[in-house]
């Protein structure tokens, strides 16, 4: 007993780095934030700063855009990678070359992605110059519906090499006799993985989503690099309302939607852990 | 094989070290103000319950230079000065304000941010070009100072009646006084008559939004390279001016999309980027290459001059300290027949024109401008565009607001009341013998009495500038049109820079079409204006 409890505390003691720097960079910010949502002007404001944001159309408008963004773009880019994983999951040996050409787009920088795609998509860029050639006029990809098009695909371009490769460690994981027992009974392929292949590989799906949902936070670097600091309504996101309310010193607007933005997301990882808590068919 | 690895090892370490002591030099860049003393300002100045007002100067500044960055910061901190010198000889000590200093504007915006952020921040805050004002006005982060103008009843209490109203409202957001004026400069360029002659413009012609495709038509057709204004900057102020024209903040809303619009911003778009000879480089001022100017700028001295258009400037040319009769009378005589013969009819009355042949001789005699500027004095003025026939426009330079979260709001009340005061208002605008940094300015001072006063002392009565004939000085006609100005804006360098730079960068050398510009200015200050 004496023994588990003084590894208990060497435990701790090892953990405690770690747990002052979540409580210093995380918890305490995240409690500050929480009470400056509350705040306005020095003294307490109730929930005035919450029903200003949702009154405030730039708020409203980000938080749609980024919810279109969410919805498209996370599923998305799942369905095709797990595709792709399906797909070369039917060849033996994959080599190593395409293991890491995978991963290509994930590690090149934000500023030379914006580069190229600018060079090709501007108004009288390469696309542009070719619809021009074709008598197509010009189409504003940066300044119309279509930007957000564009970061959906750069999204996709850039996370989809890296949740193949989960999906396809995933996939080689399952017990092949499941799938022979399937084959054997006439299920189809289709049949088979929606029934078996996808419940049990819960736990990578669930594993790639929420990569899938932090690199979702990250694409602002590519946003902030193409469109800048007030990008066109498109592709006006939630963190471009809290990164410019922190310009204009909006401190109060701030925090509240960054509360609002957070719980969002809390909610959306807890639907999901309920859901593969429930569903680990693997067990 | 021991031998290789420490010889190996050595090798790495002194790179390391190498590499350590370049980092170290790097770091060891030398500041004008410290950190340090930024701070042990502050913290004395919260522990004695002073007043604060932040300001900067660049680093570049470090010979204490006055230059176009540093505009404010001599002009403040003598007002700072001066106020401090009233609140000791009436026993006020505690009153007094103390100016914490900053190495860089953004070195102070961002210090500025995280205290306001925190509760706290400066007790007075000055209009600077960086800070997002239209947006802290919103978020009512000052002080409304109406109710304290309403209720002061003492000697020294504002009353606005004095005051042109047109400039005191700019800093009134929805009925309430968020931001007091304190100076404001003409919106004016600076040009020759041999120049206006060339393009066709007359002497005083206000060119608008509407005319100026006619006005300026033989300027563009013009093949040889001359720019419309000195520099890149000047003439990029043209597009925002135009584009901040045609937003109401009040009701955010915006008329990007119309059809003048369109058309003006094309237009604008030709003349800002005549003249170009690469992306972004323009001709300058020295090149005798610009239609108009703001000013001469040398860049050796990183002075910013408009030229003769300054009051202690003007002040300086009618000082007593030089006179005539210091003149050869041989010399003066062949002056007066130049004069009056050559440059001027000879049955024109010769008081008339004294002031001008004054000035004349006074150039002459010491060369002093014509020496300086390469033979290119600009001896006329003309309006910047302007919407209409009538409009003689300004730009508030300074202002101070209250901030929300002071604890000493009545004393910095007291400072910038004092600061509105004539004697104050007279000295930092004309008074030449309080320092030499305010020589090269346009500004003027928001307090009429003081204005007048200062011309009065030059020897410009109003009865001579309210009238102005064709036989008018260009001083004359100068200062009548300072006193008539009847529209003020404040510049919203924030929008300029951080919302639409970017933009009309990109339009201004063809890397987006009208349509995306347009579509994406809309947007973009939409976005702006409800945040």
């Amino acid at each position: 007993m004496k023994f588990e409890k003084r590894q208990i505390v060497w435990a701790y003691l090892f953990l405690l780095p770690s747990l002052l720097g979540i409580a210093v960079f995380y918890v305490i910010p995240y409690i500050m934030c929480v009470y400056s949502s509350f705040v306005k002007g020095g003294s307490f404001a109730g929930l005035d700063n919450y029903i200003a944001i949702f009154q405030n159309s730039a708020f409203l408008n980000a938080l749609k855009n980024t919810m279109i963004f969410t919805t498209i773009a996370i599923p998305s880019l799942m369905i095709i990678s797990f595709l792709i994983a399906k797909f070369l999951s039917s060849f033996k040996n994959i080599s190593a070359f395409f293991r890491s050409a995978y991963l290509m787009p994930i590690v090149i920088p934000a500023a030379s992605l914006v580069y190229v795609w600018q060079l090709m998509f501007d108004d009288y860029g390469i696309i542009n110059n070719i619809l021009n050639s074709l008598g197509i006029d010009s189409v504003h990809f940066f300044s119309s519906g279509y930007s957000m098009v564009m970061i959906i695909l750069i999204y996709i371009w850039k996370n989809c090499g890296f949740c193949v490769i989960l999906f396809t460690s995933g996939l080689a994981n399952l017990p092949k006799s499941v799938h022979e027992s399937a084959y054997i009974e006439g299920a189809s392929s289709f049949r088979t993985t929606i029934k078996i292949t996808l419940p049990l590989i819960t736990p990578t799906t669930f594993f790639v989503f929420l990569m899938a949902v932090i690199n979702s936070f990250r694409m602002f670097r590519e946003s902030f690099s193409l469109f800048g600091t007030y990008p066109n309504e498109n592709v006006y996101f939630l963190q471009n309302f809290i990164n410019n309310n922190y310009n204009n010193f909006n401190y109060s607007q701030l925090s509240s939607s960054a509360i609002v933005m957070s719980l969002i997301f809390i909610g959306i990882m807890l639907l999901f852990f309920t859901y593969e808590r429930k569903a680990n068919y693997m067990e | 094989m021991k031998g290789t690895k420490k010889i190996t090892r050595s090798f790495i370490s002194v790179v390391l070290a190498a590499v350590m002591c370049f980092f170290a030099a790097c770091s060891g860049e030398k500041e004008y103000i410290t950190a340090d003393e930024t701070n042990q300002t502050e913290e004395k100045a919260k522990a004695e319950n002073r007043v604060t007002i932040y300001t900067y100067v660049d680093p570049s500044s470090e010979s204490q230079e006055y230059n176009y960055d540093s505009m404010f910061y001599y002009p403040l901190l003598e007002m700072v000065h001066m106020y401090n010198n009233y609140c000791s000889l009436n026993f006020m000590g505690k009153d007094s304000v103390t100016v914490v200093r900053f190495p860089s504007r953004d070195r102070m915006i961002q210090q500025m941010s995280t205290e306001i952020m925190a509760g706290g921040g400066p007790d007075i805050i000055a209009l600077d070009n960086e800070l997002p004002i239209n947006k802290l006005i919103k978020q009512e982060a000052f002080v409304d100072l109406n109710p304290y103008i309403e209720k002061d009843n003492s000697e020294r209490a504002i009353d606005l009646r004095n005051f042109n109203k047109s400039i005191m409202d700019t800093g009134v957001f929805k009925g309430k006084r968020y931001m007091i004026p304190m100076l404001y400069m003409p919106d004016i360029s600076l040009t020759d008559t041999s120049v206006e002659d060339k393009y066709g413009l007359k002497s005083g012609e206000q060119i608008t939004y509407d005319n100026m495709d006619k006005k300026l038509d033989k300027f563009l057709k013009d093949n040889e390279k001359t720019s419309f204004l000195e520099g890149y900057e000047s003439s990029k102020n043209l597009l925002f001016t135009y584009i901040q024209r045609n937003i109401n903040i009040e009701k955010q809303t915006v008329s990007f999309d119309t059809k003048d619009f369109r058309k003006n911003i094309e237009y604008l778009k030709k003349l800002v980027t005549k003249g170009k000879i690469r992306e972004g480089e323009y001709n300058s001022y020295s090149d005798k290459t610009c239609m108009l100017n703001k000013g001469f700028y040398d860049s050796m001295s990183a002075k910013y001059d408009p030229i003769n258009y300054c009051l202690p400037e003007i002040h300086n040319r009618c000082t007593d300290s030089w006179g005539m009769e210091d003149v050869d009378p041989d010399k003066l005589n062949s002056y007066a027949q130049y004069f009056y013969s050559e440059l001027y009819d000879e049955d024109k009355l010769y008081m008339e024109n004294y002031k001008m042949f004054q000035d004349y001789v006074y150039e002459q005699e010491f060369g002093k401008f014509e020496d300086s500027l390469n033979g290119a004095v600009r001896n006329d003025f003309v309006s910047d565009i302007a919407e209409r026939d009538d409009q003689k426009s300004g730009t508030i330079t300074c202002g101070f607001m209250i901030n929300a979260n002071s604890k000493f709001k009545d004393k910095a009340y007291e400072f910038i009341k004092y600061s509105l005061c004539e004697r104050m208002q007279r000295y930092i605008t004309y008074d030449a013998t309080a320092s030499n940094y305010s020589n090269n300015t346009f500004n003027l001072p928001v307090n009429t009495e003081a204005l007048k006063n200062s011309y009065t002392a030059m020897g410009y009565s109003e009865k001579r500038i309210n009238k102005i004939t064709k036989n008018s000085t260009t001083m004359e006609r100068y200062l009548n049109y300072i006193i008539n100005l009847n529209d003020f804006k404040i510049n919203d360098g924030y929008y300029q820079k951080n919302v639409i730079g970017d933009l009309v960068e990109n339009y201004l050398n063809n890397k987006i079409s009208q349509d995306s510009f347009i579509t994406n200015l809309i947007s973009k200050t939409k976005i702006y204006l409800y945040e």
